[in-house]
């Protein structure tokens, strides 16, 4: 499948959504928002021995922030948290023309991952200094 | 970096001290365009935050009667063309002005130029609200909830006004403080809240036209 | 003196020309003679039959005959569906979105077809104002989007005439009334034509116009009145012949014409008689119909109306209230349903002094007169009707400009890639009101190449729209990283480009000839039958004064006379026209001194 005709497919069925209980053992959690819009997206990955086992996101916005919501949750799952610290667009494409996107559009999903990990992270650290 | 006094230009033609820098009512000439047209001096109104609308509107009306391409149908290309910039630019000005929001970003960029501030700064929980908020609506939209709707709507709209009206005491603050960014940084946060609670009526008003 | 730009309501039913004259504004012409065709044509050898002359063809040679060409500009296949089912005359699709109307061997744009009635307008206006044309306002629903308007501009080109504007009917008719009756003030424009349907509201402040809102719907109008009707003629007919298959092109033209008529009739009475003639079945039907059952058959329809206009006060931010007046406009709000309609909805009674079939026309002359520098007193804002942007990566619309921005406007918004290395970006420009493309008009698409190879997100390509004072959109790209800018070739999706354009022109020109052979041929063949009549008449005479061989030569050439009236060329049967008016000459002028004889004879008995 084309990479824009991807887009498109999670946009008109984005994968993922929905949500983790905030508190529960391995969960990390991300809300940012993009004040340019009024958009705010929240991730949230859930983590097992350092891998991230699935994601599951809600974005309120953009239908390209819905979208890239979505691509990134796909994208993260199986990966290790160094790995997905790391995130970024090195998809093959096969069409070098694509229509373009919104600026922070483009970085929110990025923006969510992170805040997430570090959110997962924070709690992690919380527990073994507490226990 | 010194700045242009922003109203205080003369006419190219008669010498007349202009009241907008775009046209002069004297000898009713179009004005050369500079590239930093000041959007209150276009419209011929003192600048600042808190602004006569009636006034605005009376000189938008009399200086677009006057700037219109229409009337240079027959005129020189050159001044086709600059009745047709100038026109562009005095809607721009007018649209940004109209609003309070709108106003408020644009003298901000005015009054901060070369400064630097937390442009993306919310209240502390103030993300958490919209998303619990936005969750809501979801929720009353996909049952359909009228009255819940328009409650909810009526909410939001009072809200937003809130924030314009905090924006006067801050406007007033800037004219007197030495520490802009903490003031510029407060405005910021209104204006960046005010686009969150937008967001959630637009998505009320959609709803209302399909 | 200033120069004439004459205002057009190219109509969906009639088009009609209007000027500014020393005494005001006007139609052109006289009630007797006016400068209004309605917009009907039809295809005859290589030229063809405009307005009036074509009437007879909708029934007669329905394939080669085209009404409401209006509904099909700037419009592709896919959108016209419920349309193209409606009509008698084949629609197809084209190059590119383009759809063509197949008229015999032939086929033709929309924008051609429309071109051909404008030409007509200003071939009839210069003969009536004795001056060249060359400039004109043309008026369009306010719900145009800007293909629609893109291709009537096209349509005008065509014609020969640079269409210094495009204004929307309601505006027009604003226009006429505010100037008119000196208002100030919240002006309803409500706008019911053939086709289509706009509501409007203007502030008229001052010296200026502005509209404050506008909605409308593109598929609603007079027609669907009309539509109404048939299904009602149909069901009668039906229900006294149950087998008989109305879908042929002719009962389908007959029953809307006859729909016309009644909706016509039913303007000034209560109830109406009608007959439907079916001659190619034998059926000569008789039905009554009463104002009220059709009151109460178009309620759906008028209903669709009012949301529209509650939408546009919602728009406005205005109450029913607030409106100071309503003016009517198009042929379909004489209907007394429409009028009692509107008045229950907007709490006042309508506004009527001007004919609404003038109105807009009228309206479209004043701004013609006020672009040639003919007067300075008010001044029309015209807005965006629709929001313009572009598609972002995940189909999703992004607005650029919004609705109701006031023109001439101007807006940049700055983008980015989504993907690493992307070197070249497509934009896909689209006008209108909703989240995805796919629900939105596709207005062309062009590319930005040679970015450099840059990490996702960094390019920053600034996407700016200009619209004019003429709402011509232009849409330019800029990476300003590498200073990159874009090499704009916007390819309307359901427009024609410059050199189809050109194209279309240079054959027109030869059109131009094939449509004055054809006028003349209609002319010629006239002039024959009176010819033949009169020789016919005056036979007896014709044995009396003429010899055997005279006698025989004339006969001989009525022959040949008859046989050319069956050709194409005009020229060929003037030639023989005039052989046969030699050969008649002594029988001519002994004729007619014979018929001056005897009128002197009865003068002085």
């Amino acid at each position: 499948m084309a990479y824009s005709e991807k887009v498109i497919d999670h946009y008109n069925e984005p994968r993922n959504v929905g949500s983790f209980e905030k508190n529960d053992e391995g969960v990390g959690t991300g809300l940012v928002g993009a004040p340019e819009c009024g958009d705010v997206m929240k991730l949230q990955i859930k983590v097992e021995k350092d891998q991230i086992v699935d994601a599951k996101f809600k974005t309120f916005g953009c239908g390209s922030a819905i979208a890239s919501s979505s691509l990134a949750t796909e994208w993260v799952k199986g990966k290790s948290i160094d790995e997905a610290m790391s995130i970024q667009n090195t998809e093959i494409v096969e069409e070098l023309s694509l229509p373009p996107v919104k600026i922070h559009c483009s970085v929110l999903a990025e923006d969510a991952i992170k805040a997430a990990i570090s959110d997962y992270k924070n709690r992690k650290n919380s527990e073994t200094s507490e226990g | 970096m010194s700045e242009e006094p922003s109203h205080s230009r003369c006419c190219e033609r008669c010498g007349t001290e202009l009241v907008s820098c775009l046209f002069c009512f004297d000898c009713s000439s179009l004005q050369p365009l500079s590239p930093s047209t000041n959007y209150f001096y276009a419209l011929g109104i003192p600048d600042g935050f808190e602004l006569d609308l009636t006034l605005l509107e009376e000189q938008f009306r009399q200086i677009a009667g006057e700037l219109h391409p229409d009337f240079y149908m027959n005129s020189s290309s050159a001044e086709k063309k600059l009745s047709g910039r100038a026109s562009t630019l005095l809607n721009q000005a007018y649209d940004n002005l109209k609003d309070s929001f709108k106003r408020a970003t644009y003298l901000m960029r005015l009054k901060g130029k070369g400064l630097e501030w937390n442009e993306r700064v919310l209240p502390p929980g103030f993300l958490e609200e919209m998303f619990s908020l936005q969750e809501e609506l979801d929720a009353m939209l996909e049952k359909q909830d009228q009255p819940g709707l328009k409650r909810f709507q009526d909410l939001l709209d009072k809200r937003r006004r809130g924030l314009e009206s905090g924006l006067i005491p801050l406007f007033r603050m800037l004219e007197s403080v030495k520490e802009l960014e903490v003031v510029l940084e407060q405005l910021q946060m209104k204006l960046n809240a005010e686009r969150y609670l937008q967001s959630l009526l637009d998505r009320i008003q959609v709803e209302e036209t399909t | 003196m200033t120069e004439t730009i004459i205002g057009i309501d190219l109509g969906t039913t009639n088009s009609l020309s209007a000027s500014v004259f020393e005494e005001g504004p006007e139609i052109i012409g006289t009630a007797q003679d006016a400068c209004m065709v309605p917009s009907l044509l039809s295809r005859t050898g290589n030229g063809w039959l405009v307005g009036e002359e074509a009437r007879a063809r909708l029934i007669s040679s329905p394939t080669n005959s085209v009404y409401s060409v209006k509904r099909l500009m700037g419009r592709g296949l896919e959108e016209l569906e419920e349309e193209i089912r409606e009509l008698p005359y084949q629609v197809e699709a084209a190059q590119r979105k383009l759809v063509k109307i197949r008229l015999g061997e032939e086929s033709f744009t929309p924008q051609e077809l429309s071109s051909v009635i404008l030409s007509r307008i200003k071939e009839k206006a210069e003969k009536l104002l004795e001056r060249t044309i060359e400039k004109a306002v043309i008026t369009v629903p306010a719900y145009f989007d800007d293909a629609q308007r893109q291709a009537t501009r096209d349509a005008g080109k065509i014609a020969g005439l640079d269409v210094v504007r495009i204004i929307n009917e309601p505006t027009a008719a604003a226009i006429a009334y505010g100037l008119d009756e000196k208002k100030q003030g919240y002006v309803a424009v409500y706008d019911l034509g053939g086709g289509t349907f706009d509501i409007s509201i203007l502030e008229l402040k001052g010296k200026l116009f502005k509209v404050v809102a506008t909605h409308g719907d593109t598929r609603l109008g007079g027609d669907d009145i009309d539509r109404v009707l048939v299904t009602l003629f149909t069901q009668s007919l039906l229900d006294q012949y149950p087998n008989l298959d109305l879908e042929d092109p002719s009962s389908r033209q007959i029953l809307r014409k006859t729909a016309e008529e009644v909706k016509i009739a039913l303007s000034g009475s209560m109830e109406v008689e009608y007959i439907l003639e079916l001659p190619e079945k034998r059926i000569k039907h008789r039905g009554q119909l009463k104002a009220d059952e059709l009151s109460r058959q178009i309620e759906p329809l008028l209903k669709r109306t009012f949301d529209s206009c509650a939408k546009a006060l919602s728009d406005a931010g205005l109450k029913h209230g607030d409106i100071d007046e309503v003016v009517l406009v198009g042929g379909s709000t004489l209907v007394p349903a429409v009028r009692k309609g509107v008045e229950s909805f907007f709490g006042r009674t309508p506004h009527v002094a001007i004919d609404p079939y003038k109105v807009v026309a009228i309206g479209a002359a004043i701004q013609g007169h006020l672009l040639a520098g003919g007067r300075r007193d008010f001044l029309l804002l015209d807005v965006v009707p629709l929001a313009l942007g572009i598609e972002t990566l995940g189909g999703t619309f992004s607005k650029v400009i919004t609705a109701n921005t006031s023109l001439p406007a101007e807006e940049s918004e700055v983008f980015t890639t989504h993907v690493d290395q992307q070197t070249s970006i497509e934009i896909n420009i689209f006008q209108g009101e909703r989240e995805l493309v796919q629900d939105c008009r596709s207005l062309g698409r062009f590319k930005l190449r040679g970015i450099p190879p840059m990490k996702a997100g960094f390019p920053l390509v600034e996407v700016t729209f200009r619209v004019d004072s003429n709402g011509l959109l232009t849409v330019s790209a800029y990476e300003k990283r590498s200073g990159t800018e874009a090499q704009i070739e916007v390819i309307p999706s359901h427009g024609l480009t410059q050199m189809e354009i050109d194209a279309i022109m240079e054959a027109s020109f030869e059109h131009a000839v094939d449509d004055f052979n054809q006028r003349q041929l209609i002319e010629f063949k006239q002039t024959a039958e009176r010819v033949f009549r009169g020789i016919q008449m005056n036979w007896k005479i014709a044995e009396e004064i003429l010899d055997e061989d005279q006698r025989f030569s004339i006969q001989k050439q009525m022959e040949i006379v008859k046989q050319k009236m069956t050709s194409e060329d005009s020229q060929i049967l003037k030639a023989e026209l005039d052989a046969l008016g030699n050969l008649t000459r002594p029988l001519a002028d002994s004729a007619m001194g014979r018929a001056v004889l005897e009128e002197l004879q009865q003068q002085n008995p």
